[in-house]
């Protein structure tokens, strides 16, 4: 097998935890701007409600990173396995907190259709899980900080995965604040969401270069992370791309007649956002290049 | 019913009735768990399983009724929170049982029991919300919520089988319960059929019940046969999954033939004139039972399903037809005859189980099998069509009505047109009840003119049967009180039908409902 197919055979077999890491922290970083959101009004509110109930998309995009991770399980009793190393492994601490975050931020979607309210208990619950949500973000961006694996080991890894969560998330917020009536906050707050995804995208790409600065050069005895992801660049050229492209396709989107609905152009914008996080994704899983006699 | 109100994009509560039926197959199916691992599924523990869930869910079916007719209030407070909890128990129970096989057969069979507790729950919480709901809604909510199940029992495929069972109880069970209590929300909760006593009306309940039985006796033998069919299918475990498949298959194109039916000429209500028409069908499927054995079985499990799943459809929409014509529980009238037909499909499934290992009479045991169920769906055709009541007055019409064919009750002497609308055909309720509907060649068969306005009007406003039941009596010139009394139903609820059928047809008086019947022309 060639150097290049067997980074690409390495990202194949990981293709389900390469959608995992690129959805779910994006869905998870707009479940946390949706419960700011919801936390400026009041419990009972018709603005509080329509955030609430829009937290139903967010998490539906972690659970299905989460479900689609658990393709290599087999069997329900090998769960027990990926519970029974909570903090010693990093991935079976990432799933930990994945779930403890998609728990309570599912019961507090649900809680939100009660009729009979409790605000105090409700906004607690709701700060539990946005700190839930923030466990969940750090422990799949920090998952993959292993000393044996240099390439993996690096803070820019750490920043980039945070930064394109921060891109997802907020142009998701966009688009379904945007596809909402009535519309639940100022239209400037949805320009603003978009301005901010545009910068975390820019400073997202930023220190992707930065990154590919310091371990693109890195190699052991048999093969280099050149020879592994020869295409590392064109991956966050096209990274960078989508992002444009799904950040123009938003702000364009909500220029509209407010009467009008373009769904389709917000569909295309978060699709282009994933195809773009997921090239990402799999580019770092090719470049598994272990220390073993490294230089 | 317009074909645009059926064609409408499926509501939350046709998705979540779809999810809870998709949830529903993977467990409350006696004998198949398709995303549970097969080395868990031993033959005790499936045996176990199905012993404890197939009693308990007809017994909770029947206890509820029960517990309807007595304590209406109760049952509200308490059935969706038992449903709930038997159901996450259940599956809970199943769970366990992969970590412990030691235990598999105690975890199977105490799951097996939670489950069927929840399935019984959550199915007379879907039937009390289809029938408060507007009866049109309802229909369409109930045959889309069948088709889509299939769709989603199909996409469960699409998960890791590893995480599917523990889905199911964090996040399907859920949304299904979430989709039930928001949907329960919009509908009128002061309805007459939500908080009669029944106790109250008792010889309004003995009479639906009544009504009822003809239709209950068809569906069960076809449920009977149902579960001969699947335990044939699945007496090999690893065929179970396949069989399932298809059963979704079969339900799914029992729902769109309903679907298509409804478009194109609209759902006649009429259980027993359905199974009728399955019959032929019905009979030469069992007939190649012993003649193509086992290969046969996978396809004929399917076949079955939908014969079951078209009836069974039937049969929801017949029993919330009752209950908002006689304004008595939901659960009352479903409990009872669900009961009666999911306890014949579980005699079809022991009966099945058991044809490989008894020789009762010098036969192949399959055969003798196939051949007992095709006498039971021949008995029921005949006790369905009247018995020997109804064969006697088939043999006076006959004499009577030279060159015309008879239908069991039916009576065509004009001095009985009145007698005859009031009349359900084949003793059920529902739509197209009107007087006259319902001839053997499946054509309206009007006995007057005020007859056929009264149909016409039906179609044209979509009243349900009950309301142009009342509606010819008024325009025959009834008193509310013979209304009532023909109806057997209260006073209180014939006006209750008046006041809707005025407020449908926007009229304010009884003279204008006069000459609207004997002026309306449809255009």
């Amino acid at each position: 097998m060639s150097l290049l197919g067997q980074g690409l055979g390495f990202a194949v077999s990981e293709a389900t935890l390469a959608l995992f890491t690129s959805v779910a922290p994006s869905g998870t970083c707009a479940y946390l701007v949706l419960a700011a959101l919801a936390m400026r009004h009041a419990p009972g509110s018709a603005s509080r409600a329509a955030a609430d109930r829009l937290m139903v998309v967010p998490l539906a995009v972690v659970l299905t990173g989460l479900v689609s991770s658990a393709t290599h399980l087999g069997s329900p009793a090998n769960i027990l396995y990926v519970f029974s190393r909570i903090g010693s492994s990093p991935l079976s601490t990432e799933v930990f907190c994945t779930v403890m975050f998609l728990c309570m931020g599912g019961l507090y979607w649900l809680h939100s259709f009660a009729l009979r309210r409790r605000p105090r208990l409700e906004t607690a619950w709701l700060v539990l899980s946005v700190a839930a949500g923030g466990a969940c973000i750090g422990s799949i961006a920090c998952a993959y900080q292993i000393p044996t694996i240099p390439t993996w080991n690096a803070p820019e890894h750490v920043l980039a995965q945070c930064l394109g969560a921060l891109t997802g998330g907020l142009l998701l917020v966009a688009c379904l604040l945007a596809l909402t009536r009535p519309l639940p906050c100022k239209k400037a707050f949805l320009r603003l969401l978009v301005a901010f995804a545009a910068m975390a995208l820019t400073l997202g790409v930023v220190v992707l270069a930065l990154l590919q600065a310091r371990v693109g050069a890195l190699h052991n005895a048999l093969v280099s992370v050149q020879d592994l992801v020869p295409h590392y660049a064109h991956a966050v050229a096209l990274y960078a791309l989508c992002g444009v492209v799904a950040c123009l396709l938003v702000a364009s989107a909500m220029s509209q007649a407010p009467n009008t609905r373009p769904a389709a152009r917000y569909g295309a914008a978060m699709a282009l956002m994933l195809v773009g996080t997921f090239s990402l994704r799999f580019v770092f899983y090719m470049s598994h290049l272990t220390v073993g006699p490294a230089f | 019913m317009p074909a645009s109100r059926l064609t409408r994009r499926p509501s939350l509560a046709a998705l979540g009735y779809a999810l809870f039926l998709a949830v529903n197959a993977t467990g409350a199916w006696g004998g198949v768990f398709p995303f549970l691992p097969l080395e868990h599924q031993g033959d005790e523990g499936l045996r176990g399983f199905f012993l404890a869930q197939s009693p308990v869910f007809c017994l909770s079916l029947f206890v509820h009724t029960l517990l309807a007719y007595r304590s209406p209030a109760a049952f509200k407070q308490a059935s969706l929170v038992v449903a709930c909890a038997g159901y996450v128990l259940g599956w809970s129970c199943l769970i366990a049982g992969c970590y412990l096989p030691g235990l598999s057969l105690l975890f199977m069979t105490l799951g097996g029991a939670l489950i069927g507790l929840g399935a019984a729950g959550y199915s007379l919480r879907w039937q009390s919300l289809f029938a408060a709901q507007d009866a049109n809604e309802g229909i369409r909510n109930l045959i889309w919520g069948t088709a889509l199940s299939a769709v989603l029992y199909y996409a469960l495929y699409l998960i890791p089988s590893a995480i599917t069972c523990y889905l199911m109880v964090l996040v399907l069970l859920p949304l299904f319960t979430l989709s039930i209590v928001l949907a329960t929300r919009t509908t009128d909760r002061t309805q007459p059929l939500l908080v009669n006593s029944p106790q109250a009306h008792a010889t309004v309940c003995r009479h639906s019940l009544i009504d009822c039985w003809r239709s209950a006796a068809c569906v069960g033998a076809i449920g009977f046969g149902c579960g001969f069919a699947r335990a044939l299918a699945i007496s090999d475990p690893g065929a179970g999954a396949t069989v399932n498949a298809l059963s979704m298959l079969g339900a799914l194109m029992a729902a769109l033939v309903l679907l298509l039916l409804w478009r194109l000429r609209g759902i006649r209500l009429d259980v027993a004139l359905a199974y009728r028409y399955l019959f032929p069908f019905l009979i030469t499927a069992f007939l190649l039972v012993p003649v193509l054995g086992s290969a046969y079985a996978g396809l004929f499990a399917g076949l079955s399903n939908a014969f079951f799943s078209c009836s069974a459809i039937l049969m929801m929409i017949q029993c919330a037809q009752v209950s908002r014509d006689r304004e008595i529980p939901p659960v009352f009238v479903f409990g009872a005859i669900a009961g009666v037909v999911f306890l014949c499909n579980d005699l079809g499934f022991v009966g099945g189980s058991l044809a490989g290992v008894l020789h009762v009479i010098d036969m192949r045991p399959l055969a003798a099998m196939a051949l007992v169920t095709v006498y039971l769906l021949a008995l029921v055709y005949f006790l369905a069509q009247g018995g020997w009541r109804g064969s006697a007055s088939r043999a006076g019409q006959a004499g009577g009505h030279a060159g015309h064919a008879g239908h069991a009750g039916h009576v065509a002497a004009a001095d009985q047109s009145e007698k005859a609308s009031t009349r359900r055909p084949g003793g059920v309720g529902g739509v197209g009840g009107v007087g006259g509907v319902g001839g053997v060649d499946g054509e309206p068969r009007y006995f007057d003119r005020v007859s056929k306005q009264c149909v016409l009007l039906q179609k044209h406003y979509c009243l349900s049967a009950r309301e142009a039941e009342v509606m010819e009596l008024i325009a025959r010139g009834n008193s509310m009180p013979r209304i009532a009394e023909k109806l057997v139903v209260s006073e209180n609820t014939a006006r209750t039908h008046a006041k809707r059928i005025y407020a449908k047809l926007a009229i304010h008086k009884k003279q204008e409902l006069l000459d609207l019947v004997a002026l309306f022309e449809p255009q």
